[in-house]
């Protein structure tokens, strides 16, 4: 029987208690997915080139852990266990095939963009991953405020890659030429390293160690 | 978790699961498969007009429907075969109805669609001949003509497409009514290094083009090549006609841009041989 | 013919590294790179998972996925091309599967020492990635095989290399914060650069 049932307070849980509020806060530093949980990475570092497609992807992980976390959740009762992982992909992936169509039905350049990477999200280890730890074993509420949690965390480490790859290598945010003309007349270049795939990989390994520094988890 | 479930409700379970995710998707793909073919539509058409001038912006803030409008008014699509014979539609519907499309749907696309349905059926509808694909395959082509003042066209435009440093990529060349003449260039689709062989896209780049020649004085098809760093450096004279300057740190996907933009040239050039003789020759087009 | 079959093979090796320049297949990498004979036994067994899942997407797509695959059955304008993400993992992870039980029987020292990351191979963004691009880049039913094998090859590649790299950096004196994931980050940054010097080959 699932814990939740069994030992139920004298209050009912709130909608934003001390606890939701953890479920919500920790996964954006703490334990964050991507520098700490080492989940995601893949997409974190493919798609972060320029800021547009970070976003879209960003949103898109986004949904698709809220609405996998509050499907499993709530079918967390009926899925036999032999099956859970195939059933859980089978999910995911519905979702993420919705997902990649509408897409490419409303934003279609960006989705020529993400491309294959869309659909990489079925793979991407954090959707699986809080659907295995966490939405099998909780109410429905707080596994979509965990999906939020965790998809926020991943977003703010895909902004900030982001924003090193494209400000340092491209000069720019969003497109908008931000280092002026001037500049680069009097000598400044753009590093271009840092749109290509070794510059991505170590900005993240920077951004890590910042965090880790800060942080107060240490792996040896 | 979970008590522990017989094998008869696993099965159950599984089958109803998938046939839910199915159903889900299957919906929601039919629903959204007219606008994800409108948007393919809208970007080739959008990328033929901006080959010979218009403007992305102007573009988009126009309604897809008035794109499509102004291609078909300003544009006339040629379709020839791999004799440079010009041909209609007829044959591709014709073969296409024999594998249960329906009239309605086969008028409503233009030829572009019509061509590229045609293709990817090409395998079936040779077996359904009796031929190889070889044999059966016409070697259909695209040109577009240019006519925006319903008189003689002032440009032909055509697809061009393939391998630059990483992947394929896709564009349109428009030349001038001497068919030797560079009107614009255009690159829809690449999968280039952003910040180096992505830069063809830039309108510094491409506008270098207009005015170059394809063809020389010699009356041979050279098309126009990319070169290593400023043009002026190593080419000079009327050679220069067929240069552009190249991208530094993207000699590759030029290198790639060289050889595609020759073949795909040559593959039209019989057809455009026999324009430039009619013009010559002052026979109407 | 086999000079084209090279050509895919090197540029599924060296120049497009499916893990260096795709970035994909990070998590495991990260995590079990740190012991060479484990990083070999995984990347075997990511090599085999990808040499059989790519021809066998690649069937699925030819034959009953694509615009026009079920003219066989008399049914040409049907395109399911919309259950690709969900068909193909469905083929990885049972794939997965079989070779988890191959393992268990014929080398269960492996098998345990893999532990987890065995069964996470189904989530593998390579394996996945491996048969989306294939079809990206449109190449037959050969060439699917060819380049599925190559991609293993070149994920392997950087595994191996990798975990031998951490074990000599284990008597290295690593800033605290560094430590673990920061430098395996960066040390796949000057990898990943020095692949790119293979860019431009082509046979």
């Amino acid at each position: 029987m699932t814990a939740g049932t069994a030992a139920a307070p004298a209050k009912k849980a709130s909608l934003f208690g001390k606890k939701e509020q953890k479920f919500l806060k920790d996964p954006l530093w703490d334990t964050n997915p991507i520098t700490l949980q080492v989940l995601g990475i893949c997409s974190a570092l493919a798609v972060t080139s320029t800021m547009k497609p970070a976003l879209v992807m960003c949103l898109s992980v986004i949904a698709v852990l809220v609405g996998s976390n509050l499907v499993i959740s709530l079918l967390r009762n009926l899925i036999p266990a032999k099956i859970r992982i195939i059933v859980m992909l089978a999910v995911i992936s519905t979702l993420v095939t919705l997902v990649d169509q509408l897409l490419k039905a409303y934003m279609f350049e960006l989705s020529k963009e993400l491309s294959v990477f869309v659909g990489l999200i079925i793979t991407n280890c954090i959707v699986l991953g809080r659907a295995e730890a966490f939405a099998l074993a909780n109410k429905p509420w707080p596994s979509v405020l965990d999906g939020i949690g965790n998809g926020l965390g991943y977003s703010i480490i895909l902004i900030l890659v982001a924003i090193g790859r494209e400000f340092f290598g491209n000069g720019s945010l969003m497109g908008v030429q931000l280092i002026p003309e001037s500049l680069y007349e009097m000598g400044y270049v753009n590093a271009g390293l840092m749109i290509l795939p070794p510059g991505a990989f170590i900005l993240l390994g920077l951004i890590i160690w910042v965090q880790k520094t800060f942080s107060k988890t240490v792996e040896e | 978790m979970s008590k522990s479930k017989g094998t008869t409700y696993t099965f159950i379970f599984a089958t109803a699961i998938c046939f839910v995710c199915s159903l889900i998707l299957a919906v929601s793909a039919t629903v959204l498969q007219p606008r994800q073919k409108d948007n393919i539509k809208l970007d080739i058409v959008q990328n033929i007009l901006i080959s010979v001038g218009h403007t992305k912006e102007e573009l988009t803030k126009k309604a897809p429907a008035e794109s499509f409008e102004m291609f078909d008014r300003e544009f006339e699509t040629i379709l020839i075969d791999k004799n440079n014979q010009s041909q209609d539609r007829t044959f591709m519907e014709t073969e296409l109805k024999k594998l249960g499309y329906e009239d309605d749907t086969l008028k409503a696309m233009n030829e572009g669609e019509l061509v590229s349905v045609f293709e990817a059926k090409l395998f079936l509808l040779a077996r359904k001949a009796g031929k190889s694909k070889a044999e059966y395959n016409p070697g259909y082509k695209l040109v577009y003509a240019f006519n925006p003042n319903q008189t003689s066209p002032e440009a032909y435009v055509v697809p061009i497409s393939g391998y630059g440093l990483w992947d394929i990529i896709k564009g349109y060349i428009a030349l001038g009514t001497d068919l030797k003449t560079v009107k614009g260039i255009t690159f829809y689709e690449h999968k280039e290094t952003p910040g180096l062989g992505a830069l063809i896209t830039e309108s510094w780049f491409k506008d270098q083009f207009k005015g170059k020649k394809i063809i020389n004085n010699q009356g041979e098809l050279v098309s126009v090549t990319v070169a290593r760093g400023k043009a002026s450096d190593t080419i000079s004279g009327p050679a220069l006609d067929h240069y552009v300057d190249g991208i530094s740190g993207a000699t590759l996907t030029g290198n790639g841009l060289n050889q595609f933009l020759k073949a795909n040239l040559e593959v039209y050039e019989p057809y455009f041989a026999e324009l430039r003789d009619q013009t010559t020759q002052g026979t109407e087009l | 013919m086999v000079v084209e079959l090279i050509s895919i093979a090197t540029k599924a090796i060296f120049i497009e590294n499916i893990l260096l320049a795709s970035f994909l297949g990070m998590c495991s990498f990260l995590a079990v790179s740190k012991k060479v004979d484990t990083a070999v036994g995984l990347g075997l067994a990511v090599i085999f998972v990808l040499t059989v899942t790519a021809p066998m997407n690649w069937l699925i797509n030819e034959f009953l996925l694509k615009d026009g695959a079920l003219a066989w059955a008399n049914l040409p304008k049907t395109n399911l091309s919309f259950l690709q993400f969900i068909c193909y993992i469905s083929t990885i992870a049972a794939m997965v599967q079989i070779v988890e039980m191959v393992m268990d029987k014929f080398t269960p020292t492996l098998y345990q020492n893999l532990g987890i990351f065995l069964p996470l191979i189904a989530v593998n963004c390579a394996i996945l990635g491996g048969s989306l691009f294939m079809g990206t880049k449109g190449y037959n039913f050969v060439e699917s095989t060819v380049y599925g094998f190559s991609s293993g090859i070149g994920w392997m590649l950087a595994i191996v290399a990798m975990a031998a790299i951490r074990t000599k950096l284990r008597y290295s004196n690593i800033p605290k914060g560094l430590r673990g994931l920061g430098i395996t980050m960066l040390i796949t940054g000057l990898m990943a650069l020095g692949f790119m010097s293979f860019i431009g080959i082509s046979l």
